[in-house]
C-alpha cells in the first residue's frame, strides 16, 4: 500500500513502490514501444493521464459501487479515458494516432491503471487518488524513457529521430556506428529491465546489509579448519 | 437501497453504461466530420507525395494540399481509383492499394511511370504494423530508397544487407532490420500493384 502522504506517495511511485520495477506491471508495453522516444513519450503521457483520471472518478464513486460490479466498473471507467484519448488523437493529431493507434488502445489492459484503482483509489479520498495515479503514471514514464533513450541510441543510433550516431554505409564509407540489431527488438528491453531491476535492488537493499553485518569469520576456524 | 441487492446492482450498472457511453458517443459524433476531413486530407496528401508534388521536409497547409490536388485528374475503373498526373510529355499513375502486413493491412498508395518500368513512389496511407519496427515503412530514409527502383522481372526484392542506393537499375531494396515480414509485405506490395495497374492503364479511354 502507498503512503497517503503526497511527498511519500510520490516517492513511493518513483522509487520504493515503482510500478515497473518493484511490482513488474505494465510490462508488455515496455517491451513493445521503447525502441523509439517518441512513441514512449505519448504513450506514457497517455497513461499517466488515464490512471490519474481513472483513480479519482472511482475514488470519488466508490461507496456507490456494488461489490460484484466493481471490476467491470473500473473497466468501464478506463475504457472511457482511453477512448476519449483515441477520440482527441485521431481527429486532432491524425499522425501519431496512424503511429501508436494499437498502443493507445491496449492501455485499458494496462495493469497499472486496475492495479492502483483497486489497491489505491477504492479506499482513499479523490484528491489523493488522483495523485496517486499521476505518480504511478511517472514512475512508469520514468523507466520506459531510460529502457527507450538506452534502445533508441544502440539501435537506431538516433533520439527523438535525431541522428547522435551516424551510422556506417559500407557503400560510401560514411559513418561509423553499427547498429545493435537486439536493440530494436522487444527481447532487449528484457535485458534492460532485469538490468535496471538488479540496479534498484541493489540500491535499495545496500543500507539494510550495512545495518545486519555479517558474522565474524573467526567462529568458523575454531573447529580447527581454515 | 442495499448496496448489494439485485435491483440496486441492475440499476447501477445501467446508469454508470450510461453515464460513460453518451459523452463518448457524443465525442465521436462531434469530431467525426473533422476524422473524415482529415482522411480526405492524408489521401490527397498520400496521392501527392507519390507523384512527388511534396516533400517531407516542407510542411503543407491544408488549403496548400487542396489546391496542389486540383493538378491531379482521378479516374474510377472497376471501382478502383487511378490517380493520373501529367508532367511536359510524361505520364505517371498511381493507384491505392492493400497488402496483407504482419499484424494488418498495409494501405498505400504507388506510382508508376506509364511505361511500369518503375516505382516512381510510395506513400503509406494506414497500416497496424509494430511501432519503431515495421511502422518505419512510413519514414523517409525508407520511401527515399525505393523512388525510382527499377522493376526486374516485374518484382521488386529486399535485400537483408545494405545496398547501393544509388543504383536504382537492381530491383532490390533495403529490408527494415527486425521487421523482415514488413519488409516483404512491401515487395508483395509492388508486385501485385504493378500487375493491376496494367490492367487498370489498359482501360483508360
Amino acid at each position: 500500500m502507498s503512503s497517503t502522504s503526497f511527498l511519500g506517495n510520490l516517492k513511493d511511485n518513483l522509487w520504493t513502490n515503482n510500478p515497473i520495477f518493484i511490482q513488474i506491471l505494465g510490462i508488455c508495453s515496455t517491451l513493445a514501444v521503447t525502441n523509439n522516444l517518441i512513441n514512449t513519450s505519448i504513450m506514457t503521457v497517455a497513461l499517466v493521464f488515464v490512471t490519474a483520471f481513472s483513480n479519482v472518478t472511482i475514488s470519488l464513486i466508490r461507496e456507490l459501487v456494488p461489490r460484484k460490479l466493481r471490476m467491470i466498473t473500473q473497466t468501464v471507467i478506463i475504457s472511457f479515458y482511453v477512448i476519449i484519448v483515441d477520440i482527441l488523437l485521431r481527429a486532432y493529431f491524425p499522425e501519431i494516432h496512424k503511429n501508436l493507434a494499437a498502443y493507445v488502445g491496449l492501455i485499458i489492459t494496462n495493469c497499472i491503471v486496475m492495479g492502483r484503482m483497486e489497491a489505491f483509489a477504492q479506499a482513499n479520498p479523490p484528491l489523493i487518488s488522483f495523485w496517486d495515479g499521476f505518480t504511478s503514471g511517472l514512475g512508469y514514464m520514468a523507466v520506459l524513457l531510460v529502457i527507450a533513450v538506452i534502445r533508441e541510441l544502440l539501435g537506431f543510433g538516433t533520439l527523438f529521430g535525431v541522428t547522435v550516431f551516424p551510422i556506417y554505409n559500407p557503400v560510401d564509407g560514411s559513418g561509423w556506428f553499427t547498429p545493435w540489431g537486439i536493440m530494436v527488438t522487444p527481447a532487449s528491453a528484457f535485458f534492460l529491465l532485469a538490468g535496471i531491476i538488479w540496479a534498484a535492488k541493489a540500491l535499495m537493499n545496500r543500507p539494510v546489509a550495512a545495518k545486519a553485518p555479517a558474522p565474524a569469520p573467526q567462529a568458523a576456524t575454531v573447529g580447527g579448519k581454515a | 437501497m442495499n448496496k448489494n441487492s439485485v435491483i440496486y446492482t441492475i440499476i447501477f450498472g445501467f446508469l454508470t453504461a450510461f453515464i460513460f457511453v453518451v459523452p463518448l458517443s457524443l465525442a465521436y459524433n462531434v469530431t467525426k466530420p473533422v476524422v473524415a476531413f482529415n482522411s480526405e486530407i492524408a489521401k490527397k496528401r498520400a496521392v501527392l507525395a507519390s507523384f512527388g508534388l511534396t516533400s517531407a521536409g516542407k510542411p503543407m497547409s491544408n488549403q496548400e494540399i487542396a489546391d496542389l490536388y486540383n493538378k491531379v485528374d482521378e479516374k474510377t475503373l472497376d471501382g478502383t481509383n487511378v490517380y493520373i498526373f501529367r508532367s511536359g510529355e510524361d505520364t505517371f499513375y498511381a493507384g491505392r492499394f492493400t497488402v496483407a502486413g504482419l499484424w494488418g493491412p498495409i494501405t498505400a498508395v504507388v506510382s508508376f511511370p506509364a511505361d511500369l518500368s518503375r516505382v516512381k513512389s510510395m506513400a503509406v496511407i494506414s497500416h497496424s504494423e509494430t511501432p519503431g519496427l515495421g511502422a518505419r515503412i512510413t519514414e523517409e530514409w525508407f520511401i527515399d530508397q525505393l523512388r525510382e527502383e527499377s522493376f526486374v522481372n516485374g518484382m521488386i526484392g529486399v535485400n537483408a544487407l545494405p545496398k547501393d542506393r544509388t543504383n536504382k537499375e537492381d530491383g532490390m531494396i533495403d529490408a527494415i532490420t527486425g521487421a523482415t515480414r514488413t519488409s516483404d509485405a512491401i515487395a508483395q506490395l509492388f508486385k501485385i500493384s504493378r500487375t493491376r495497374m496494367e490492367e487498370l492503364i489498359r482501360r483508360i479511354p
